[in-house]
């Protein structure tokens, strides 16, 4: 027997107390028509929705389809008793966030360690008195209050995790880009460029200083795309002769040519589905830009030593270092295939146009050796960053790379000091500062230093080889002011 | 005072008025409840006796009568010695109070 209540009107809180408080569901399980009449009529008194049954079957089901933050239990009902309904309410998912008050009027000695060990809240003892009822629901209430409030600060923490979370990647994909690393503004633009050709299928060709991650861009570009489950095959053009390029890129045909013993497939072949990168594209003959020219026209290849084409679905990524349209001018380089391989055009950046990426790209670099090593080197005092953020670094990342490589091997403690440094890191400082002591007179040589450290006074103090207060002094003794 | 006018007296019984459409239900249950102890007496059935006094102790005190509660209680601890006696004088006792009980809201 079972039986819906909704509050009542009249006699109970207003509805703004209600809303105060918050509205609760609760279930009053009791055989007994009356004193399940008076339950209700109690839990209604304080404005909150409470649903009657009279046995622990019926109870069950409409515990698992709503949901009740207070039951009211009798202990003992016809068929499942409350204290079985009790540990099956426990161990259901939405129990945690009941509140179970027992009835009974057993009067055994172990009912109350009966109830607590089945997962109930509360006990009450038969007979019971209105007020009694009153005060022991005020109780279960403040229980629901606490497990809101639980809840509440558990789903708050677990939104702000998510918000750190995301603004870690968020973070994170400002200073990087798979094995990219940078923040400065043109890296930025880097991310972007690629996340817009990653969307679309056509040949990029990626351009910049050699060391400046020619490679890692193909492959970002790759690993972002629908091909990314395709393979990725590089391919150094300029590593190779004429003939060997060609029947690596396209194949051959067994007896093709002397030592072509067996068929065999080439990088396009192999790369179906996926991509090709071709670095140092520049340096191809005329004859394979021919074969690469009708890969990118047609879509088809043919292995040599046969003329049956193949057809291939390869996404072909190009980089160079040289300047491909002098290259057409001059004649090494075929026009109809530069157009081919620019539909799309990557220029990166020298690591001394993105300074500001230096320290970030060093902390990454100290990280990856670290942990190769073994040696527990994680910091970089201020004099050998500032060698490092000064240098020209012509061979870009990779050069930077490096030098961090053998700083760590050089290194004696937790820190690279700037002696650790390469000797060419530490030679322009050296150089730098040997412009300055050439100089005639002090004040040209402040003058000069502040010039060289765009008024970094710091900075200008270093190239000097003073402090910064040291500084400070000779220029107020030199009478020489700065805005 | 006779037992006669003792009878006709009323006890005026205070309760809560927000119980107040439940009262006439709960007294008309404690009526088919003397029905069902005197056909149980009659049948010799003491477990229905206790049950039934058990019931009307764990109700009484809760709807503000609390000389149900007692007089349940009585039946209750009777029907389990299967004291037909006593039974038959608590459930006359309850009788005469749902008789002379006047419910005063407040």
């Amino acid at each position: 027997m079972s039986e819906s209540i909704v509050p009542q009107e009249s006699g109970g809180p207003t509805t703004q107390e209600v809303d105060r408080r918050r509205l609760i569901h609760a279930l009053v399980v009791e055989d007994d028509e009356d004193m399940r009449g008076l339950i209700v009529k109690v839990v209604q008194m304080r404005g909150h929705q409470v649903i009657g049954c009279g046995n622990a079957e019926t109870a069950w089901t409409t515990y698992q389809e709503g949901s009740f933050s207070i039951v009211f239990l009798d202990w003992e009902l016809p068929g499942m008793d409350g204290l079985e309904l009790c540990r099956k309410v426990r161990s259901h998912p939405k129990g945690e966030r009941s509140v179970i008050v027992m009835i009974t009027a057993r009067d055994q000695s172990d009912d109350l360690q009966a109830v607590l060990r089945a997962g109930a809240n509360d006990y009450i003892a038969k007979p019971v008195t209105l007020d009694m009822l009153k005060v022991r629901l005020a109780i279960a209430e403040q229980s629901v209050r606490n497990i809101d409030r639980r809840y509440e600060a558990e789903d708050a923490l677990r939104e702000q995790q998510e918000t750190v979370q995301d603004l870690k990647r968020q973070l994170n994909e400002k200073t990087q880009f798979r094995d990219l690393i940078g923040k400065s503004r043109s890296m930025g633009q880097l991310y972007a460029q690629i996340r817009d050709l990653a969307k679309v299928d056509t040949t990029v060709l990626i351009e910049g200083e050699t060391g400046t991650g020619k490679e890692l861009v193909a492959r970002a570009i790759h690993f972002s795309s629908q091909r990314k489950a395709g393979p990725f095959i590089a391919v150094n053009c300029a590593g190779l002769t004429d003939s060997l390029l060609g029947s690596q890129l396209f194949g051959h045909k067994k007896g093709a040519f002397t030592g072509a013993v067996e068929n065999q497939q080439g990088f396009f072949e192999a790369a179906d589905g996926g991509t090709v990168f071709l670095d140092e594209i520049g340096d191809i003959s005329p004859a394979v830009q021919t074969s690469l020219l009708r890969v990118l026209q047609e879509r088809e290849i043919v292995r040599i030593g046969e003329s049956k084409p193949r057809k291939v679905d390869v996404r072909v990524l190009a980089a160079t270092h040289h300047n491909l349209s002098q290259d057409v001018t001059n004649g090494s380089f075929r026009a109809d295939l530069l157009y081919r391989i620019r539909v799309a055009r990557i220029q990166l950046p020298s690591l001394r146009e993105r300074r500001e990426d230096i320290s970030l790209l060093v902390t990454s670099f100290l990280g990856q050796c670290s942990a190769v090593t073994g040696k527990p080197v994680d910091q970089v005092s201020r004099e050998a960053m500032h060698a490092l953020t000064s240098y020209a670094w012509p061979g870009n990342v990779r050069e930077l790379k490096s030098a961090i490589e053998s700083a760590l091997i050089s290194c004696k403690d937790t820190m690279i000091q700037v002696e650790d440094l390469p000797p060419e890191v530490l030679d322009s400082r050296v150089a730098q500062r040997a412009v300055l002591v050439d100089l005639p007179d002090e004040k040209s040589r402040m003058l000069a230093a502040l010039d060289q450290a765009k008024g970094n006074r710091t900075l200008a103090a270093r190239l000097l080889g003073m402090s910064r207060a040291t500084l400070y002094r000779r220029l107020t003794e030199l009478n020489l002011t700065l805005r | 005072m006779s037992d006669l006018s003792r009878r006709l007296e009323k006890m005026k019984i205070p309760i809560d008025s927000d119980l107040q459409d439940l009262i006439p239900g709960f007294l008309e249950n404690r009526q088919q409840d003397i029905q069902k102890l005197q056909a149980a007496m009659a049948a010799g059935d003491f477990d229905t006796i206790r049950t039934l006094g058990h019931r009307m102790r764990g109700d009484g005190g809760g709807y503000g009568f609390h000389m149900i509660s007692e007089i349940g209680q009585a039946i209750e601890a009777a029907a389990q010695v299967k004291d037909r006696a006593e039974i038959a004088t608590r459930v006359d006792a309850l009788i005469d109070y749902l008789e002379r009980i006047e419910v005063v809201y407040e």
